[in-house]
């Protein structure tokens, strides 16, 4: 834990998932030294990532357990929904899960990849509605942005000319992925409804780039992946800036508190030493939060002074406020004609080759639709490695229940539906005073209720779900339910952001456009907690983006000797 | 959890969950939803476990004399959960230890368990039956983990094992196991198929069964004998770009978007 301690560096960057590797990453390029604090502990995917293991080898044949959440092979370390020895509580009539994980890389190492960029809807969705928050950026300036950021991380995809998957860069994307037969059927079924239905786009590499390999079409990218195809900070942008000789990285080091001067500058950070549970404070010229967007919020909430009373970089009160999910709900189908169908290979880089992305964006502005916002489908269908789940289809015994599940395998599909949320006052976290972790640090208190948009926009998922699983000559199983209950619970599609929002006044925001705290210029967020709205679309590529931006402004700034 | 079994497993467990049965007067759907009720009878039924039977003393040895009525009663066991430690939150995931908690069944109860799990799942021209690939074993192995799901089954399954002895002692005056092939068939029949007719004494032990196969076909079809079975032909590196489908499968595709009047 001392080896560190003959490490010079101007910055700490606290976590070391999305927005903390690409801060460490793009800093340290730049030729300035990073000290990196992780509260998880060393990971490392090429050792460690069941590739090829089955789930027959694996206990209760791989199923979920509250060990292991998704699965026994999921590369989750000590977290999940539950983290052992540091809970989380819920206000009254709110239902909240928080899922983390205490590892290197954090929730990098098991995302599921999906990385759409936002649109110019997406960065103005006030202007265009009169509902939630303008970003105080454009896509403009945004777009070159993206566009190093994909050519970074690997992003394999297309640009099909929507307006809701606005173009790449040429020669930014990687090569699609061959769409299969029940991806196919579904295109053609959208064709008939006027749906889009184009290839995905992922991090996960059909080309080589750097020491990491090409995707070779087989294992669950949840598990992590040991040949660095599908991006994860441990295998792509720590070994990078490592390499450069100016990353440290200190992992097991708990950071509890963001300290202060008189001036509001921030001074360093104390941490707590997992191995040792002692106390360990360091002075940094900037610090970096990205610990994830509740984990930033409760950080900063966590550190009183004089100064501020209630936490650092709150004096707008907002820290904690504008808590966004996006909106979930799944519904499954039957589809007899891909019964029984010819067998072959169909694990392509087992997600998705095709989704449909958000067609209603005319619609909605000009009044056509009841909900303001949109959302997209993921669609998970084919002849997937076997799974317990196959039980469920199995019925009567001996020949017709092998008849059964055979039929079964390889006709069921289901779509996902992603949404965008707006803030609500009822949607923030605080901290429950009455409740500490087991470092002693207070926990984060979450409160939640979805307003009448997303509802909306949910029972409309529903029904056009349906109307394409009938297209493609398929049923549900059973009637969509009613919104409320289909609508997964806050937190449950892990795109928690807002906490931090940025925006263009001290009033009502906690940081600028570059991140940086308004009370506090030497403090930035770099995750997801900076983000000013939610778009439906999966948020890592936008926090890895907006944090390779700031982060090379900061490093602009560090050469002219601000700050 | 953006994988396609992900999706589609979370996906059926959300719509087992939240739909809600077609309206019956639906003309255009009625064939769909009888299908769909088909398809999905002994999910729906295994949903419905009981939490764990409240502790009653043990009938174990129940009497011929205390089973009148036309079906044996569900019997009340006292199942204490088994104390053990779950794998934790940072198992070794490479090459991962089996069997991390102690096997808890008896040998009656596996004795039970392998003739049905060979009824449910026998052995047939090409492949296994679930008993030589070791189907009894992994239940044990599901049965005596220390989760909440698996405790639960863990108190149906073993009631519902001991009905079985239970009902053919009314039925044959013996135990299940030494009943003959005969007798053993003439009770599962009984209680392998949930429909409206299934008289309300039989309505446990016909999702103690469903319970049962679900686990058996899950079990059976995650070995490698059963994912031959299901032809799935993956989880091998592929060098070069994914192939897509072959052709075959693309002909077979071409004449479904026939029937249903679509285009790519
Ligand atoms: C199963 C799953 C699937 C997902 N799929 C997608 C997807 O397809 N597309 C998508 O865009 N997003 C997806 N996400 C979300 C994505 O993982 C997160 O948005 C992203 O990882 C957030 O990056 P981050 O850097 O803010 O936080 P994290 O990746 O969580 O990293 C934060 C790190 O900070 C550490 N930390 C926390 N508190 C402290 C502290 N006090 N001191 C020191 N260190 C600390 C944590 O241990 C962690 O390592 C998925 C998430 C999950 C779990
Ligand atoms: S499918 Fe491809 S990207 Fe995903 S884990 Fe396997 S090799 Fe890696």
């Amino acid at each position: 834990m001392n080896e560190f301690q003959d490490f010079s560096y101007d910055v700490i960057v606290v976590g070391s998932g999305a927005g903390g590797g690409m801060a460490a990453y793009t800093l340290t390029k730049a030729g300035h030294r990073v000290l990196m604090l992780e509260a998880g502990r060393e990971y490392d995917p090429t050792t460690e990532t069941p590739m090829f293991e089955t789930v027959h080898q694996a206990p209760l044949r791989g199923v979920g357990t509250p060990d292991k959440d998704f699965g026994f092979y999921d590369a989750t370390v000590d977290g999940g929904w539950t983290v052992p020895g540091e809970p989380y509580t819920t206000g009254p009539n709110s239902e909240f899960l928080w899922w983390r994980a205490r590892m290197l890389g954090g929730r990098t190492n098991h995302w599921g990849r999906i990385s759409l960029r936002f649109s110019p809807y997406d960065f103005k969705g006030y202007s265009m509605d009169g509902l939630g928050y303008d970003w105080p950026v454009d896509y403009a300036e945004m777009a070159p942005w993206y566009d190093e950021t994909e050519k970074l991380v690997g992003i394999s995809g297309n640009n099909p000319g929507l307006d809701d998957v606005p173009d790449s860069a040429p020669g930014v994307l990687q090569p699609t992925f061959k769409p299969r037969i029940p991806e196919l059927l579904l295109k053609a079924a959208g064709n008939k409804l006027g749906i889009p239905v184009v290839p995905m786009r992922r991090a996960i590499l059909s080309r080589p780039i750097d020491d990491r390999q090409a995707c070779f079409n087989a294992t669950s990218c949840g598990r992590g992946c040991s040949i660095g195809a599908a991006f994860q900070t441990t295998t792509s942008l720590l070994p990078l800036a490592r390499a450069t000789g100016n990353l440290k990285i200190v992992t097991d080091a708990m950071v509890k508190t963001v300290e202060t001067d008189g001036n509001g500058r921030a001074t360093g950070v104390t941490f707590i030493d997992r191995t040792s549970r002692e106390d360990v404070t360091l002075k940094a010229r900037v610090v970096i939060l990205a610990a994830s967007a509740c984990e930033t919020a409760r950080l900063l909430l966590n550190s009183k002074s004089e100064r501020f009373p209630n936490g650092v970089a709150n004096s707008s009160g907002e820290v904690g406020r504008n808590l966004m999910d996006s909106t979930g709900a799944g519904i499954a189908g039957l589809v007899p004609g891909l019964s029984g169908r010819p067998r072959y290979n169909e694990d392509g880089n087992t997600g998705a080759h095709l989704y449909v992305p958000w067609w209603g964006h005319k619609q909605q502005l000009a009044g056509k639709l009841d909900f303001p916002r949109g959302y997209h489908f993921e669609y998970g269908s084919g002849f997937v490695s076997p799974r317990m789940q196959l039980g469920n289809f199995a019925r009567g015994y001996g020949k017709e229940l092998r008849d059964s599940v055979n039929k079964a395998y390889g006709a069921y599909v289901a779509l996902s539906i992603r949404g965008e949320m707006l803030p609500n006052a009822n949607c923030f976290m605080e901290i429950d005073d009455n409740t500490k972790d087991q470092w002693g640090i207070p926990v984060p208190k979450f409160h939640w209720k979805w307003s009448e948009h997303e509802l909306s926009q949910i029972k409309h998922g529903l029904a056009t779900a349906k109307k394409l699983i009938e297209t493609m000559g398929g049923y549900t199983l059973g009637d969509p339910p009613p919104a409320e209950r289909a609508i997964k619970k806050g937190g449950e599609i892990i795109h928690e952001v807002g906490t931090t929002r940025m925006g263009s006044s001290a009033k009502d925001s906690v940081t600028n456009h570059h991140g940086q705290c308004w009370d506090s210029n030497n403090l930035f967020v770099m995750d997801g907690g900076v983000f000013a709205s939610n778009p439906h679309k999966n948020c890592t590529l936008t926090i890895m983006t907006m944090t390779m931006r700031n982060a090379s402004w900061l490093a602009t700034e560090l050469n002219r000797g601000a700050l | 959890m953006s994988s396609n079994s992900d999706i589609i497993f979370s996906a059926i467990d959300d719509s087992l969950k939240n739909c809600v049965p077609a309206k019956q007067d639906n003309k255009t759907h009625r064939m769909s939803r009888r299908e769909t009720l088909k398809w999905l009878s002994a999910v729906s039924a295994t949903l419905t476990i009981p939490l764990t039977t409240p502790a009653l003393a043990a009938e174990r040895n129940i009497a011929k004399s205390d089973l009148v009525g036309s079906f044996a009663p569900w019997p009340k066991l006292d199942i204490k959960p088994v104390e053990a430690e779950g794998y934790g939150k940072d198992p070794k995931l490479v090459r991962p230890d089996t069997s991390p908690w102690p096997l808890t069944l008896t040998s009656e109860e596996k004795t039970k368990l392998t003739r049905l799990s060979d009824i449910l799942i026998p052995e047939s021209e090409n492949f296994p039956s679930a008993s030589a690939i070791g189907v009894p074993e992994m239940i044990d192995e599901w049965v005596s983990a220390p989760y909440p799901r698996q405790q639960r089954d863990r108190s149906f399954l073993i009631a519902g094992l001991e009905w079985l002895d239970y009902e053919a002692k009314r039925r044959f005056d013996d135990s299940f196991a030494n009943c003959s092939e005969n007798q053993q068939m003439e009770i599962v029949d009984d209680i392998a198929y949930s429909s409206e007719g299934t008289p309300p004494d039989l309505d446990t032990p016909t999702r103690f069964f469903a319970a049962l196969r679900q686990l058996v076909a899950g079990i059976y079809y995650c070995t490698p004998e059963g994912t031959n079975d299901l032809g799935y032909i993956g989880n091998v590196p592929i060098v070069g770009d994914y192939p897509g489908p072959t052709t075959e499968a693309l002909d077979h595709l071409d004449k479904l978007l026939n029937e249903l009047g679509l285009t790519l």
